[in-house]
């Protein structure tokens, strides 16, 4: 052979820096309950689980080059903690419970977000799954919620072309039902260990990032504390 | 003419005990043509592999069954109806097996080469990618994906997403590959913001001839390398773990020229990675041209000429002899934008006008020939170009390399559609007119800006009405009818206005547009309105009624049956079976997504239409005698039945079925043919 070949040069390169990307907005309650039970407030523990959650996506080798996070906090308002960046960019935040709890405004934030990140990256040519919206909550909605769900319902009319798929965690003091109309994939939270949970978001994240688009994937397993409800979900 | 082609599994299906779902099929024509099928079975789909394989073996057989020496329109209709056949013959299978189309899901790409033009067919993410004679690699089709951006686009999705094309080539070489292999190295996600969009070092490797006797003596040999390579254990593996396959045609009875050194150079991939990150999580995203590559060397013209490299500089010096002595003295201009209506329009009327036009629709990924020019058109539509920022930077870009590089004396900018983009996003941008028109400026061009509304008007030749009717706005904006109103403005008029304005510029006079063009305002429903009362005025031959604006109508009338002469149909019609009852002259003449499409069949005494396949038509002649021949493609049982003027019977032909029409008159028949909605009672065949 003659010359060299760079289709041989290049394929690692090109394959490494052109992977299929996985947003993620982390949609969590901070309102007041959360700060109970005051002996082991929950507040405390969902800190420790989006830390951990952070810097252990950050840590893997595949993960910290796909996934891209997004956190966002709802109380009496909605803040973004932190706009889209790879997850090995961000910053663990320290965030405090207090106020009400504006669902309905949040989750109109996070589909907004949601969808101009599915725009950009087709602008710039990235390949990218449906972005993911994980919401945490563990109480009712002080907030008109019809918006959020004629958007979400919008959303999901559209079946696998919507920009969006909505995973709900909810604790105690969450409103099921109203949670089940919002999305068909609701998990119930036995107790206040979000650990698990993250764990589990992270693993079903890295198992999308690898299968290829049109193909159907497994998830894993749940953690012990979580229920899924009901049981006919799927991506 | 040499051809080699494989398909290869992918470690994903390995892993998951999934067969390879890709297929390929090569086969010799008659009078050295060859035709190249490759489809993917899309992987959520059951039945992926048997999908592709009777979707690829089916067009072969159609195509083999029904090629003879047909013309270059022609052909682009017989890979449609071999798509159509492909789909038919999936959706038969998938009925008898009692299962789902959808289970069956794949992506078909096809081309027919005949060493130097090729007439293709595409549906899904794969796609064609061809090298000319000049050494330019050109990626013939773009990879359709869903509004998702990642879901695949079926064959099942219909005509409606179906392209056949053309392209005169002349090519030395092509390739057809599935979305694994065309993604993962020949075009790959990096390079979309790239003017060049495609990785030439590797195709390279796998389309030129003098690289490819590098690989091995026979077409044999060098099939086995390249398969070597990209099988599950090659040098290549690491660059998808989709299935791969790839078909090639060869003429290797011509060498391809070389482009200048640069066009060979490496992208850089780590640059790109961090240029795409930059968009993705900067402050701000900032995709206009001047961000868009790595260009600061050839911003300013004159020192940008200095940072040539020695060797380089005789390839682009600017030639102001050459403009001069372009062929027969004639005035040369360049049209760089969409293709479309505008640009067709503008460059027939040039050409007719004995001016030299070389003609740049972005959307071929085609480069502005090596040249200076008198005048320069820049097109268009502002609602595309502002929406969709590859094209548009791809056209910014090769107009700002062209103008460091050679000169343009004078130039138009024209800009149509919605003035105000609907997308946030964009209104933060600078309006990419204006960034061209400070490139013009910079390097010294005369440029005017003109912006029209939405445009209608008639294709510039007969052959060309499919796509009238596909891009035009019967179709495209068929949503808009919703609207209030709409203000359009006629193609000639605006045709006219801009060669008017083209030859006062070339004076270096600034053009006085005294006569602008008029805009029609459209209201919703008002088409067809026109149309109906155009047709009451040609109906009663009356001069002098008054049904407001006839001249509006006359034009809607002729767009659409541009390929007969005006009052020459033999209306009125005596509708005595009360079959024209329930249809308005609209359906006659209208596309939506409703009335699907309504076709003219126009065929002189003695002479039979090409063989169509149905899908859901009806058919009634409306001039002339004539007969239907229908033929069942699976029973293979016919029929056929007579209809005539003087009856007003129609036929209706079931989905699936073969069908010519005659004349069997002594003059001109006219047929309606109506697809994929009955407005009438069922009748059985």
């Amino acid at each position: 052979m003659n010359r060299e070949s760079a289709a041989e040069k290049y394929a690692g390169s090109i394959r490494q820096n052109q992977q299929t990307h996985v947003a993620c907005i982390l949609l969590l309650d901070t309102s007041d309950s959360m700060n109970y039970p005051r002996s082991n407030p929950p507040i405390n523990g969902l800190n420790r689980a989006v830390d951990e959650f952070i810097r252990q996506a950050g840590a893997d080798e595949h993960s910290k080059n796909t996934f891209d996070i997004s956190i966002i906090e709802f109380n009496s308002k909605v803040n973004v903690v932190s706009r889209f960046r790879p997850v090995s960019e961000i910053t663990p935040p320290l965030l405090n419970a207090h106020g009400c709890t504006c669902m309905g405004e949040a989750l109109i934030k996070a589909v907004e977000i949601a969808k101009k990140k599915t725009r950009e990256y087709q602008l710039v040519g990235t390949d990218a799954w449906i972005p993911w919206i994980v919401m945490i909550t563990d109480g009712e909605p002080t907030d008109n919620m019809d918006q959020a769900k004629a958007i979400l319902e919008a959303e999901k009319q559209k079946g696998k072309y919507g920009h969006v798929r909505l995973w709900i965690i909810a604790t105690d003091g969450a409103n099921l039902k109203l949670c089940k109309e919002l999305t068909k994939r609701v998990i119930y939270l036995k107790d206040h260990n979000y650990s698990q949970i993250f764990d589990w978001t992270r693993e079903s994240l890295a198992t999308m990032s690898v299968s290829r688009p049109g193909q159907s994937f497994q998830m894993p397993p749940l953690p012990k504390n979580a229920q899924v409800i009901p049981d006919d979900w799927s991506v | 003419m040499k051809s080699y082609s494989f398909s290869l599994i992918g470690k994903n299906h390995i892993i998951r005990d999934i067969p390879c779902q890709d297929f390929n099929k090569i086969a010799e024509l008659k009078d050295g043509w060859m035709l190249a099928v490759v489809a993917d079975g899309v992987g959520s789909a059951v039945y992926a592999k048997e999908g592709a394989l009777v979707a690829a073996e089916t067009v072969v057989s159609f195509v083999q069954q029904h090629f003879y020496n047909q013309s270059i329109h022609e052909l682009k209709f017989l890979i449609q109806d071999a798509y159509y056949a492909a789909m038919n013959r999936i959706s038969i299978m998938a009925k008898n097996a009692g299962n789902s189309i959808a289970d069956y899901d794949t992506t078909l790409t096809c081309v027919l080469y005949d060493g130097q033009q090729i007439v293709y067919g595409h549906v899904g993410d794969g796609g064609i990618i061809g090298l000319l004679n000049t050494g330019e690699y050109v990626a013939v089709t773009e990879a359709q994906k869903g509004d998702d951006g990642y879901s695949v686009i079926p064959l099942r999705a219909g005509a409606e997403y179906w392209v056949c094309g053309s392209h005169d080539g002349p090519f030395c070489a092509l390739l057809l590959a599935t979305d694994g292999i065309y993604e993962g190295l020949f075009a790959p996600p990096l390079l979309r913001l790239q003017p060049q969009h495609l990785f030439i070092q590797a195709l390279e490797e796998f389309l030129n001839i003098e690289q490819l006797q590098d690989y091995g003596k026979t077409i044999e040999e060098i099939c086995l390398y390249q398969r070597t390579r990209l099988s599950e254990n090659g040098s290549l593996s690491s660059l998808t773990d989709d299935d791969k396959t790839i078909a090639v045609l060869i003429n290797d009875n011509m060498v391809p020229g070389r482009m200048n050194p640069f066009y060979y150079q490496v992208p850089d991939w780590e640059m790109l990675k961090k240029r795409q990150d930059d968009l993705l999580y900067g402050d701000e995203m900032a995709l206009t041209a001047e961000n868009n590559d790595n260009n600061k060397e050839i911003c300013q013209r004159n020192e940008g000429k200095e940072n040539i490299p020695a060797g380089v500089n005789s390839l682009y010096q600017s030639n102001t002899q050459e403009k001069n002595s372009t062929p027969r003295g004639q005035t040369r201009i360049l049209i760089v934008g969409n293709d479309g209506v505008m640009m067709r329009n503008l460059q027939y009327t040039l050409n007719i006008n004995n001016y030299f036009c070389d003609s740049v629709p972005i959307e071929t990924g085609k480069a502005i020939p090596d040249q200076d020019y008198h005048f320069a058109f820049c097109i268009w539509n502002k609602y595309l170009m502002d929406r969709d920022s590859v094209r548009a930077d791809y056209m910014l870009s090769i107009m700002k390399k062209h103008l460091h590089y050679k000169q343009i004396d004078s130039g138009l900018l024209i800009t149509f559609g919605k003035e105000k983009t609907s997308f946030p996003f964009f209104r933060k941008m600078r309006p990419r007119e204006h960034v061209l028109g400070d490139y013009l400026k910079k390097y010294g061009t005369y440029f005017e800006w003109y912006h029209y509304p939405e445009i209608f008007g008639k294709w510039h030749t007969k052959e060309e009405i499919n796509i009238l009717t596909d891009d035009d706005f019967a179709n495209d904006d068929a949503k808009s009818l919703i609207q209030p109103y709409k203000e359009w403005a006629y193609v000639n008029d605006i045709t006219a206005e801009l060669l008017y304005a083209m030859q006062e510029m070339m004076k270096g006079r600034k053009p006085e547009l005294k006569h602008s063009v008029k805009k029609y305002r459209i209201y919703s429903g008002e088409i067809r309105q026109y149309i109906s009362m155009f047709q009451e005025y040609r109906k009663n031959k009356r001069e002098n009624l008054n049904y407001g604006n006839l001249r509006l109508s006359e034009k809607l009338y002729k767009t659409y049956l541009n390929y007969t002469d005006l009052f020459q149909l033999n209306f009125p019609v005596k509708d005595s079976k009360k079959f024209f009852e329930n249809i308005t002259a609209s359906v006659e003449l209208m596309r939506s997504g409703k009335f699907e499409q309504i076709r003219i069949e126009q065929i002189i005494p003695g002479e039979k239409s090409k063989e169509w396949i149905s899908e859901y038509e009806y058919i009634t002649v409306i001039c002339g005698d004539g007969s239907i021949w229908i033929c069942d493609a699976f029973t293979n049982k016919t029929h056929t039945f007579y209809l005539s003027e003087k009856f007003l019977q129609g036929v209706e032909i079931p989905d699936g079925f073969r069908y010519r029409i005659s004349n069997t008159g002594n003059k001109k028949l006219i047929a309606v043919v109506i697809s994929g909605y009955f407005p009438f009672k069922r009748s059985m065949l």
